[in-house]
Protein backbone atom coordinates (compact mmCIF):
# COMPACT_ATOMS: atom_id res chain seq x y z
CA UNK A 1 0.00 0.00 0.00
CA UNK A 2 1.60 3.14 -0.80
CA UNK A 3 1.75 5.65 1.90
CA UNK A 4 -0.57 7.95 0.94
CA UNK A 5 -3.14 5.20 1.00
CA UNK A 6 -1.85 3.75 4.22
CA UNK A 7 -2.25 7.65 5.96
CA UNK A 8 -5.44 8.45 4.17
CA UNK A 9 -6.44 4.76 5.64
CA UNK A 10 -5.00 5.64 9.35
CA UNK A 11 -6.72 8.92 8.93
CA UNK A 12 -9.99 8.12 8.32
CA UNK A 13 -9.80 5.14 10.86
CA UNK A 14 -9.99 7.57 13.09
CA UNK A 15 -13.23 8.68 12.10
CA UNK A 16 -15.21 6.36 10.31
CA UNK A 17 -17.49 6.05 13.75
CA UNK A 18 -18.36 9.51 13.43
CA UNK A 19 -18.94 9.40 9.95
CA UNK A 20 -21.60 6.35 10.10
CA UNK A 21 -23.51 7.97 13.06
CA UNK A 22 -23.60 11.54 10.54
CA UNK A 23 -24.96 9.65 7.85
CA UNK A 24 -27.24 7.48 9.84
CA UNK A 25 -28.56 10.57 11.73
CA UNK A 26 -30.01 11.63 8.59
CA UNK A 27 -32.47 9.06 9.01
CA UNK A 28 -32.65 5.23 10.10
CA UNK A 29 -30.32 3.53 7.45
CA UNK A 30 -29.16 -0.61 6.99
CA UNK A 31 -25.34 -1.32 6.53
CA UNK A 32 -25.20 -1.22 2.52
CA UNK A 33 -27.32 1.96 2.41
CA UNK A 34 -25.06 3.53 4.68
CA UNK A 35 -21.96 2.69 2.55
CA UNK A 36 -23.97 4.02 -0.32
CA UNK A 37 -24.60 7.50 1.91
CA UNK A 38 -20.55 7.99 2.53
CA UNK A 39 -19.79 7.28 -1.45
CA UNK A 40 -21.81 9.66 -2.48
CA UNK A 41 -20.30 12.17 -0.22
CA UNK A 42 -17.15 11.02 -1.98
CA UNK A 43 -15.93 8.94 0.90
CA UNK A 44 -15.45 5.13 -0.70
CA UNK A 45 -14.78 2.91 2.22
CA UNK A 46 -12.91 0.81 -0.51
CA UNK A 47 -9.35 -0.55 1.32
CA UNK A 48 -10.79 0.57 4.49
CA UNK A 49 -11.78 -1.93 7.55
CA UNK A 50 -15.44 -2.94 7.41
CA UNK A 51 -18.10 -0.88 8.67
CA UNK A 52 -20.00 -3.69 10.17
CA UNK A 53 -17.62 -4.48 13.08
CA UNK A 54 -17.51 -0.57 13.81
CA UNK A 55 -21.42 -0.77 13.61
CA UNK A 56 -21.05 -3.60 16.11
CA UNK A 57 -18.94 -1.71 18.65
CA UNK A 58 -21.18 1.25 18.13
CA UNK A 59 -24.18 -1.09 19.26
CA UNK A 60 -22.71 -2.47 21.86
CA UNK A 61 -21.84 0.69 23.07
CA UNK A 62 -25.37 1.95 23.32
CA UNK A 63 -24.72 4.62 20.53
CA UNK A 64 -26.81 3.22 18.11
CA UNK A 65 -30.69 2.04 18.33
CA UNK A 66 -31.72 -0.52 15.92
CA UNK A 67 -35.19 -2.32 14.75
CA UNK A 68 -35.75 -4.59 11.67
CA UNK A 69 -38.24 -3.17 9.17
CA UNK A 70 -39.09 -4.26 5.35
CA UNK A 71 -36.77 -2.18 3.11
CA UNK A 72 -37.79 -0.99 -0.16
CA UNK A 73 -39.43 -4.73 -1.91
CA UNK A 74 -36.52 -6.19 -0.30
CA UNK A 75 -35.86 -8.38 2.82
CA UNK A 76 -36.00 -7.03 6.30
CA UNK A 77 -32.88 -4.99 7.34
CA UNK A 78 -31.53 -3.92 10.43
CA UNK A 79 -31.62 -0.44 10.68
CA UNK A 80 -29.69 1.69 12.71
CA UNK A 81 -30.04 5.20 14.12
CA UNK A 82 -28.28 7.00 16.71
CA UNK A 83 -29.35 6.74 20.27
CA UNK A 84 -29.61 9.91 22.46
CA UNK A 85 -26.06 8.73 23.78
CA UNK A 86 -24.65 8.52 20.46
CA UNK A 87 -26.09 11.75 19.41
CA UNK A 88 -24.29 13.38 22.30
CA UNK A 89 -20.97 11.27 20.92
CA UNK A 90 -21.60 12.83 17.83
CA UNK A 91 -21.40 16.15 18.69
CA UNK A 92 -18.42 15.89 20.75
CA UNK A 93 -16.90 13.88 18.21
CA UNK A 94 -17.46 16.72 15.88
CA UNK A 95 -15.84 19.19 17.99
CA UNK A 96 -12.94 17.03 18.44
CA UNK A 97 -12.67 16.76 15.25
CA UNK A 98 -12.58 20.10 13.66
CA UNK A 99 -10.25 20.99 17.08
CA UNK A 100 -8.07 18.74 15.61
CA UNK A 101 -8.17 19.20 12.21
CA UNK A 102 -8.05 23.26 12.73
CA UNK A 103 -4.68 22.63 14.99
CA UNK A 104 -2.96 20.65 11.85
CA UNK A 105 -4.04 23.20 9.69
CA UNK A 106 -2.16 25.41 11.88
CA UNK A 107 0.56 23.66 11.40
CA UNK A 108 0.14 22.30 7.77
CA UNK A 109 -0.48 25.46 6.34
CA UNK A 110 2.36 26.94 7.19
CA UNK A 111 4.19 24.14 5.84
CA UNK A 112 2.20 24.53 2.45
CA UNK A 113 3.87 28.09 1.57
CA UNK A 114 7.14 26.50 1.49
CA UNK A 115 6.52 23.69 -0.98
CA UNK A 116 6.84 24.13 -4.88
CA UNK A 117 5.52 21.93 -7.24
CA UNK B 1 -21.15 -13.33 -2.83
CA UNK B 2 -22.69 -16.26 -0.69
CA UNK B 3 -19.71 -18.30 -0.72
CA UNK B 4 -18.21 -15.13 1.98
CA UNK B 5 -21.34 -15.34 4.10
CA UNK B 6 -20.97 -19.07 4.67
CA UNK B 7 -17.60 -18.26 5.44
CA UNK B 8 -18.56 -16.13 8.15
CA UNK B 9 -21.02 -18.36 8.66
CA UNK B 10 -18.49 -21.43 9.38
CA UNK B 11 -16.66 -18.68 11.55
CA UNK B 12 -19.77 -17.74 13.68
CA UNK B 13 -20.13 -21.72 14.73
CA UNK B 14 -16.65 -22.29 15.50
CA UNK B 15 -16.85 -19.00 17.92
CA UNK B 16 -19.74 -20.40 19.10
CA UNK B 17 -21.89 -17.34 18.51
CA UNK B 18 -25.66 -17.79 19.07
CA UNK B 19 -27.05 -18.96 16.29
CA UNK B 20 -30.36 -16.44 16.14
CA UNK B 21 -27.79 -13.72 16.23
CA UNK B 22 -25.53 -15.51 13.44
CA UNK B 23 -28.13 -16.19 11.39
CA UNK B 24 -29.46 -12.28 11.47
CA UNK B 25 -25.77 -10.83 10.74
CA UNK B 26 -25.31 -13.64 7.93
CA UNK B 27 -29.08 -12.35 6.47
CA UNK B 28 -28.00 -8.27 6.82
CA UNK B 29 -24.87 -9.56 5.01
CA UNK B 30 -26.35 -11.73 2.20
CA UNK B 31 -28.81 -9.04 1.51
CA UNK B 32 -26.19 -6.02 1.76
CA UNK B 33 -24.11 -8.21 -1.34
CA UNK B 34 -27.45 -8.89 -3.15
CA UNK B 35 -28.12 -5.36 -3.54
CA UNK B 36 -24.28 -4.24 -3.92
CA UNK B 37 -23.94 -6.68 -6.84
CA UNK B 38 -27.55 -5.50 -8.63
CA UNK B 39 -26.16 -1.56 -8.24
CA UNK B 40 -22.76 -3.24 -10.02
CA UNK B 41 -20.44 -2.49 -6.98
CA UNK B 42 -18.10 -4.86 -5.95
CA UNK B 43 -17.87 -6.84 -2.69
CA UNK B 44 -14.88 -4.86 -1.61
CA UNK B 45 -17.10 -1.52 -1.93
CA UNK B 46 -19.89 -3.06 1.07
CA UNK B 47 -16.74 -4.63 2.79
CA UNK B 48 -14.08 -2.91 2.87
CA UNK B 49 -10.75 -4.48 2.99
CA UNK B 50 -12.37 -7.48 5.07
CA UNK B 51 -13.58 -8.62 1.73
CA UNK B 52 -10.28 -10.34 1.18
CA UNK B 53 -10.44 -12.40 4.82
CA UNK B 54 -13.83 -13.68 5.51
CA UNK B 55 -12.92 -15.65 8.92
CA UNK B 56 -11.47 -12.18 10.42
CA UNK B 57 -13.97 -10.52 9.35
CA UNK B 58 -16.59 -12.51 10.81
CA UNK B 59 -14.74 -12.92 14.04
CA UNK B 60 -13.86 -8.77 14.12
CA UNK B 61 -17.81 -8.22 14.03
CA UNK B 62 -18.99 -10.60 16.31
CA UNK B 63 -16.05 -9.53 18.85
CA UNK B 64 -16.90 -5.95 18.15
CA UNK B 65 -20.92 -6.73 19.22
CA UNK B 66 -19.86 -8.68 22.39
CA UNK B 67 -21.22 -11.89 21.51
CA UNK B 68 -18.26 -14.15 20.93
CA UNK B 69 -19.04 -17.01 23.90
CA UNK B 70 -16.54 -17.81 26.57
CA UNK B 71 -14.55 -20.99 25.56
CA UNK B 72 -14.60 -22.37 28.64
CA UNK B 73 -18.08 -24.41 29.49
CA UNK B 74 -19.48 -25.58 33.12
CA UNK B 75 -17.90 -28.71 32.65
CA UNK B 76 -14.78 -27.53 32.73
CA UNK B 77 -15.00 -25.28 35.45
CA UNK B 78 -16.41 -28.60 37.44
CA UNK B 79 -13.05 -30.11 36.01
CA UNK B 80 -11.19 -27.12 37.30
CA UNK B 81 -12.87 -27.11 40.81
CA UNK B 82 -11.96 -30.34 41.02
CA UNK B 83 -8.35 -29.84 40.43
CA UNK B 84 -7.90 -26.89 42.81
CA UNK B 85 -9.42 -29.11 45.81
CA UNK B 86 -6.90 -32.16 45.13
CA UNK B 87 -4.74 -29.47 45.43
CA UNK B 88 -5.79 -27.86 48.74
CA UNK B 89 -5.81 -31.28 49.47
CA UNK B 90 -2.09 -32.41 48.92
CA UNK B 91 -1.15 -29.34 50.98
CA UNK B 92 -3.11 -29.83 53.45
CA UNK B 93 -1.47 -33.42 53.83
CA UNK B 94 2.31 -31.95 53.45
CA UNK B 95 1.73 -29.37 55.99
CA UNK B 96 0.28 -31.99 58.21
CA UNK B 97 2.91 -34.45 57.96
CA UNK B 98 5.25 -31.52 58.25
CA UNK B 99 3.73 -30.22 61.39
CA UNK B 100 3.73 -34.22 62.82
CA UNK B 101 7.40 -34.62 61.74
CA UNK B 102 8.35 -31.17 63.53
CA UNK B 103 6.21 -32.41 66.81
CA UNK B 104 8.36 -35.37 66.90
CA UNK B 105 11.79 -33.60 66.61
CA UNK B 106 11.17 -30.89 68.93
CA UNK B 107 13.39 -32.78 72.13
CA UNK B 108 15.86 -31.92 69.73
CA UNK B 109 18.56 -29.72 71.37
CA UNK B 110 20.62 -28.84 68.15
CA UNK B 111 20.37 -24.97 67.63
CA UNK B 112 17.84 -23.75 64.72
CA UNK B 113 18.62 -22.15 61.97
CA UNK B 114 15.69 -19.77 60.19
CA UNK B 115 15.17 -21.22 56.58
CA UNK B 116 16.49 -17.93 54.47
CA UNK B 117 13.87 -16.10 52.29
CA UNK B 118 14.73 -16.02 48.63
CA UNK B 119 15.24 -12.72 47.23
CA UNK B 120 12.11 -11.63 45.87
CA UNK B 121 13.59 -11.42 42.32
CA UNK B 122 12.43 -13.14 39.03
CA UNK B 123 13.47 -13.47 35.90
CA UNK B 124 13.91 -10.54 33.64
CA UNK B 125 16.23 -7.49 33.78
CA UNK B 126 13.74 -4.69 32.90
CA UNK B 127 12.41 -3.01 36.44
CA UNK B 128 10.03 -0.51 36.72
CA UNK B 129 6.25 0.72 36.94
CA UNK B 130 3.38 1.94 34.53
CA UNK B 131 0.56 4.10 34.82
CA UNK B 132 -1.70 2.22 32.71
CA UNK B 133 -4.60 4.24 32.11
CA UNK B 134 -7.85 6.25 33.72
CA UNK B 135 -11.11 6.77 33.86
CA UNK B 136 -14.33 8.62 35.24
CA UNK B 137 -16.75 6.35 37.43
CA UNK B 138 -19.45 5.62 37.38
CA UNK B 139 -19.84 5.84 34.01
CA UNK B 140 -16.73 4.51 33.64
CA UNK B 141 -15.75 5.98 30.72
CA UNK B 142 -11.67 6.03 29.57
CA UNK B 143 -9.96 8.94 29.77
CA UNK B 144 -7.75 8.76 26.20
CA UNK B 145 -4.76 10.56 25.62
CA UNK B 146 -5.78 13.67 23.95
CA UNK B 147 -9.06 13.44 25.10
CA UNK B 148 -11.12 16.81 26.11
CA UNK B 149 -14.40 16.29 26.60
CA UNK B 150 -15.88 13.34 28.74
CA UNK B 151 -19.16 12.43 28.49
CA UNK B 152 -19.83 11.36 31.70
CA UNK B 153 -23.34 12.03 33.77
CA UNK B 154 -22.57 13.58 36.93
CA UNK B 155 -18.67 12.03 37.61
CA UNK B 156 -18.21 11.16 41.09
CA UNK B 157 -14.64 10.26 41.07
CA UNK B 158 -11.45 9.32 38.99
CA UNK B 159 -9.96 5.50 38.42
CA UNK B 160 -6.17 5.49 37.64
CA UNK B 161 -4.52 1.95 37.18
CA UNK B 162 -0.67 1.32 37.59
CA UNK B 163 1.37 -1.81 37.65
CA UNK B 164 4.21 -3.40 37.40
CA UNK B 165 5.72 -3.50 34.21
CA UNK B 166 9.13 -4.96 34.58
CA UNK B 167 10.42 -8.67 34.83
CA UNK B 168 11.04 -7.93 38.90
CA UNK B 169 8.93 -7.93 42.03
CA UNK B 170 8.80 -4.39 43.54
CA UNK B 171 8.46 -4.58 46.51
CA UNK B 172 7.29 -0.63 47.14
CA UNK B 173 5.57 1.54 44.14
CA UNK B 174 4.44 5.12 44.86
CA UNK B 175 1.69 6.65 42.86
CA UNK B 176 1.24 10.00 42.99
CA UNK B 177 -2.13 12.14 41.47
CA UNK B 178 -2.83 15.19 40.96
CA UNK B 179 -6.03 16.66 40.32
CA UNK B 180 -6.97 19.96 39.50
CA UNK B 181 -4.30 22.96 40.62
CA UNK B 182 -4.66 21.76 44.46
CA UNK B 183 -5.33 18.62 44.81
CA UNK B 184 -3.01 15.76 45.79
CA UNK B 185 -3.15 12.18 46.40
CA UNK B 186 0.00 9.48 47.45
CA UNK B 187 -0.82 5.64 47.03
CA UNK B 188 1.64 2.78 47.67
CA UNK B 189 1.32 -0.29 46.37
CA UNK B 190 2.92 -3.25 48.19
CA UNK B 191 5.18 -6.34 46.47
CA UNK B 192 3.51 -5.89 42.94
CA UNK B 193 4.36 -9.13 40.75
CA UNK B 194 5.56 -8.95 37.17
CA UNK B 195 2.63 -8.06 34.86
CA UNK B 196 -0.01 -6.83 38.48
CA UNK B 197 -1.42 -3.91 38.30
CA UNK B 198 -3.46 -1.56 41.00
CA UNK B 199 -5.88 0.96 40.58
CA UNK B 200 -7.19 3.58 42.93
CA UNK B 201 -10.40 5.58 43.10
CA UNK B 202 -10.17 9.18 44.21
CA UNK B 203 -13.83 10.76 44.69
CA UNK B 204 -13.55 14.15 42.52
CA UNK B 205 -13.30 17.26 44.73
CA UNK B 206 -16.10 19.04 44.87
CA UNK B 207 -14.22 22.55 44.06
CA UNK B 208 -13.34 21.41 40.59
CA UNK B 209 -14.11 23.32 37.75
CA UNK B 210 -15.57 21.66 35.06
CA UNK B 211 -12.23 21.72 32.99
CA UNK B 212 -8.89 20.10 35.27
CA UNK B 213 -6.07 18.50 34.38
CA UNK B 214 -4.89 15.05 36.05
CA UNK B 215 -1.65 13.97 36.47
CA UNK B 216 -0.20 10.68 37.04
CA UNK B 217 3.20 10.00 38.29
CA UNK B 218 5.09 6.63 39.76
CA UNK B 219 8.45 7.26 41.26
CA UNK B 220 11.28 5.13 39.74
CA UNK B 221 11.70 1.94 41.51
CA UNK B 222 15.55 0.93 42.48
CA UNK B 223 17.45 -0.36 39.10
CA UNK B 224 14.27 1.19 36.72
CA UNK B 225 16.32 2.84 33.81
CA UNK B 226 12.96 3.45 31.39
CA UNK B 227 10.69 6.41 33.08
CA UNK B 228 8.94 6.65 30.19
CA UNK B 229 5.76 5.58 31.14
CA UNK B 230 5.65 6.50 34.82
CA UNK B 231 3.98 9.85 34.21
CA UNK B 232 0.30 10.45 32.28
CA UNK B 233 -1.65 13.29 31.76
CA UNK B 234 -4.96 14.31 31.18
CA UNK B 235 -6.96 16.94 30.26
CA UNK B 236 -10.36 16.54 31.33
CA UNK B 237 -13.51 18.50 30.42
CA UNK B 238 -16.98 17.66 31.81
CA UNK B 239 -19.64 16.90 29.56
CA UNK B 240 -23.54 17.28 29.94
Amino acid sequence: MAVEERRRSQLLRGVLDLCLLAVMDEGPAYGYEMTKRLRARGLPIVGEGSIYPLLGRLESAGLVDTYRAESDGGPPRKYYTPSPRGRRALAAGVAEWRATRDSVDAVLGLVEAEVYP
Amino acid sequence: MSQFVEECRREWKRLRVPRALADEMAEDLAADLREAEADGASEEEVLGSGASDPRAFAAAWANERGIVRPRRSGRFRTRGLVIMGALVLCVFLVVAAGLIASLASSGSTAPRTATAVAPAVVPGGIVGTSIFGAGVLPSNVALASGRRTVLARRPQAIAITFGNTGGQIVELAHLTVQIGLNHTYQFTARRLVPNSHKTVRITLPADLPSRFKVLAVTRPVPGETNTHNNERIWRVTIGR
